[in-house]
């Protein structure tokens, strides 16, 4: 993917003394190590609203996820020569990230193959960090509900407050009947998912975060949320017995989780305010469409996923033209 | 080249699947379990032989014009005849989960291919040899795959469970999913193999399906 | 084009020559194989009643009587007879209540309309997770293999599915019952267990409530 392709829109001023890759441009590990830092800090809220709901249960999860995913990078670094890199702390996040999207009661070896799935699939078969066409923890979410549909589909029950390791399992929200479903739960968190989705308020908190620290672009959730809401309002009107309301829609099943925290993720979502725009709103469109009309009773990460793999095309026909370059084809700019 | 060199060639240095990367189709949809793989391959390999022993029988008659339809010909009555006689005598869990992509064995680009290549250009007996390199090469690729996903799933081998304890089935190896995933890393684990070969030859060597100008993973290729 | 002239009569009656060939090898083949093929399909008909019904010596893929439940949905029932003697019906009905599209369900039943077995003959379920209550899949493991002995015959078992044996439908559908030691439905594939447990319903209940017509068959 190299912007020195046979005819590109718009000519850099010496493409010869330039070697531009796509985004990020990474300059020093102390920037990745930084931004991570806070990513991680904006997923506590979350975090604390799992360990209320699901106890202990939820921090051996996510202990064991960041574990596997710093150790199979460390194995991967050795095993090619390469330098370590646990220390730019994406290996961390990734691991966090997993957890979240991991149920309370998962089973360790689920873990281990996440990390396993995230980190070399997702990751380092791609080149490392800043290669990686997709969201890593998304391919090993999605490798592992594919996978094992059973035990990524099936949720433990919350019981709030009580730190226990041993849990009750329940449907996440959406697989149930429309009417099964009650907005305040869903609201604070009282309600089945995996680790990270359940509390929608923690979920928007970790979100302002992140924009207050503008490191996610607020096309992205706003464009992802509000498609789902109005798509899934339209069918909720035509057909209110077999739709969920599109408030239940929009704080259910990881959608708060993928708008804030993967959608946006700057290795593989657009650059480009307006390319953000397009990312969200196809991500909503297609989360709609599995949710209405497909096998899975959740859509958010094949959405993200298929979005991840159009951000190159996005990222060209949205692309604006930076100082000092020169446009080479009509309308290439915007 | 040699009689013996006819035959293996198809095994491995010109593998139909993991280096020409032709006949994708089957090779993915069918390639769910060691069985399904075998039953394809086999039937493919008939197939093959048999378009490669009657096109490399009539080379000399056949008008260049219209060589192609008389190629498609051949082989469509070779998988029509393979197709009737899986549905009759073959088990019938076989012929239902290889389906539709017996028929689709005519498109596959392995049989005109080698129609056109080596048997219209080459005499009946190494015809012979070469459908049956290419199609046993062919065969090992879709076992190796089916194999691999099979037990990746299940733990188990040709339908036989060899590690008892694995009760719950890893479904995205049997899905759509696992046929790219595993080709994908058949396909970087040949040429890891035949880049590293190169190197100790110190020869050059360009992978299949990669464009070098665009990658710079191995110094190996010529830019 | 090239030095080659192109003479159309000649290519044409070369191909058409070649087409015959091919059309004759192939309706030898055909016909030599067509009463395989019939057997083959005809078995694959008699292997799904087989497993709901008890033993039958007619064909009864050729006895059917078409009824509809009180949801309006045709429910066919195939006739089993030994010797002439009825001995079960097998009911069959799409249901259309799937996670994602329709569950194709067949029910033996005994004489008094109670239920035998239940079969799931297509659908289109997730797999893994609504497939669990439908699919009835037997597991070789490597250890049958050494000790060798013969294929147990008969179905494998499915709990889901077998929980409706020897039940009769009543007015109102069976509850999914999802924790214990009996269950017919199951956490995560809710939607599918109802499908299944409202298409063997709608089976058994308009068994019941056709029992003197289907005991005279279909003539």
């Amino acid at each position: 993917m190299s912007e020195t392709d046979s005819k590109p829109i718009i000519q850099m001023p010496d493409p010869a003394k330039l070697v531009v890759s796509n985004s990020p441009h990474i300059r020093s590990g102390e920037n990745i190590s930084k931004i991570m830092f806070i990513v991680v800090g904006a997923m506590l809220p979350a975090c604390i609203a799992a360990v209320l709901f699901f106890g202990l249960a939820a921090i051996k999860v996510l202990l064991f996820c960041v574990v596997s995913c710093v150790l199979i990078e460390e194995g991967w670094n050795k095993l090619v020569k390469r330098r370590p890199t646990w220390k730019d702390g994406s290996a961390i996040l990734t691991g966090i990230l997993l957890g979240m999207n991991l149920n309370a009661g998962a089973p360790w070896w689920i873990c281990i193959l996440g990390g396993f799935l995230a980190i070399i699939l997702g990751k380092q078969l791609y080149g490392g960090l800043g290669s990686n066409p997709f969201n890593p923890v998304l391919v090993a979410r999605v490798g592992l509900l594919i996978g094992f549909p059973e035990l990524m589909t099936t949720w433990d029950k919350p019981a709030l407050g009580i730190m226990k390791i041993d849990v009750l399992t329940t449907a996440t929200p959406l697989g149930l009947a429309p009417g099964e479903t009650f907005v305040k739960d869903v609201l604070l968190g009282n309600t089945g998912g995996c680790l990270g989705e359940t509390s929608a308020i923690a979920l928007v908190a970790g979100g302002i975060i992140l924009l207050a620290f503008k490191l996610i672009k607020w096309q992205v959730p706003v464009a992802f949320l509000g498609s789902v809401f109005v798509i899934t309002g339209i069918a909720h009107v035509i057909s209110p017995e077999t739709v969920h309301s599109p408030f239940i829609h929009v704080c259910t099943g990881g959608l708060l989780l993928g708008a804030f925290f993967m959608a946006t993720d700057m290795v593989t979502s657009p650059m480009t305010r307006k390319g953000a725009l397009i990312f969200g709103l196809g991500c909503g469109v297609i989360t709609s469409v599995i949710r209405l009309w497909g096998t899975y009773p959740e859509g958010v990460s094949f959405a993200i996923l298929f979005m991840n793999a159009l951000t190159p095309l996005i990222d060209r026909v949205s692309i604006s033209k930076p100082f000092g370059y020169t446009v080479l084809e009509k309308g290439g700019a915007v | 080249m040699s009689a013996t060199k006819e035959f293996t060639k198809g095994l491995w240095k010109d593998n139909s699947v993991l280096v020409l990367l032709l006949g994708m189709c089957p090779t993915l949809a069918v390639t769910s379990s060691a069985t399904n793989g075998l039953g394809m391959g086999v039937a493919t390999m008939c197939v093959l032989m048999g378009s490669n022993i009657v096109v490399s029988f009539i080379r000399s008659i056949v008008p260049k014009k219209i060589r192609i339809p008389v190629y498609i010909v051949i082989i469509a009555t070779f998988v029509t005849i393979v197709d009737l006689l899986m549905q009759a005598y073959a088990p019938t869990a076989l012929y239902d989960a290889l389906g539709i992509f017996i028929p689709l064995i005519v498109v596959n680009c392995i049989v005109l291919g080698r129609a056109e290549a080596f048997a219209s250009k080459n005499g009946v007996g190494k015809s012979i040899l070469d459908g049956l390199g290419m199609g046993l090469g062919f065969t090992f690729a879709l076992v190796a795959l089916g194999g691999t996903r099979e037990f990746l799933a299940s733990g188990s081998l040709f339908e036989v469970k060899l590690i008892p304890g694995w009760t719950t089935d890893f479904m995205l190896m049997t899905s759509a999913p696992g046929a790219f995933i595993i080709l994908g890393l058949f396909l970087a684990g040949m040429n890891a193999l035949n880049i590293r070969k190169a190197k100790r030859e110190r020869t050059s060597y360009k992978p299949a399906g990669l464009d070098c100008n665009s990658c710079n993973i191995c110094d190996m290729t010529e830019k | 084009m090239g030095a080659q002239e192109i003479n159309i009569p000649k290519l044409g009656l070369f191909l058409g020559v070649l087409a015959a060939l091919a059309a004759g090898l192939l309706s030898f083949i055909s016909t030599s194989t067509a009463s395989a093929i019939k057997l083959n399909l005809q078995a694959k008909t008699n292997r799904a009643l087989g497993q709901v019904l008890p033993e039958f010596d007619n064909t009864p893929g050729e006895e059917i009587i078409t009824l509809r439940s009180d949801l309006g949905w045709p429910v066919k029932f195939y006739i089993g007879r030994k010797s002439g003697e009825i001995i079960g019906y097998a009911g069959e009905v799409i249901t259309p209540e799937g996670f994602s599209g329709d569950i194709t369900v067949m029910v033996g039943l005994e004489l008094d309309g109670s239920v035998r077995t239940v079969i799931v003959t297509a659908n289109t379920e997730t797999p893994g997770l609504g497939t669990a209550i439908t699919d009835r899949k037997v597991q070789k493991t490597i250890m049958d293999l050494i000790k060798g002995g013969e294929q147990v015959a008969g179905l494998a078992p499915n709990t889901y599915l077998d929980w409706y044996a020897d039940k009769k439908a009543g007015s109102d559908r069976w509850n999914i019952v999802k924790e214990g030691s009996a269950v017919n439905g199951k956490t995560g594939a809710t939607i599918t267990s109802r499908a299944v447990g409202g298409a063997v319903h709608a089976i058994g209940k308009t068994c019941l409530a056709n029992l003197i017509q289907l005991s005279k068959g279909a003539e």
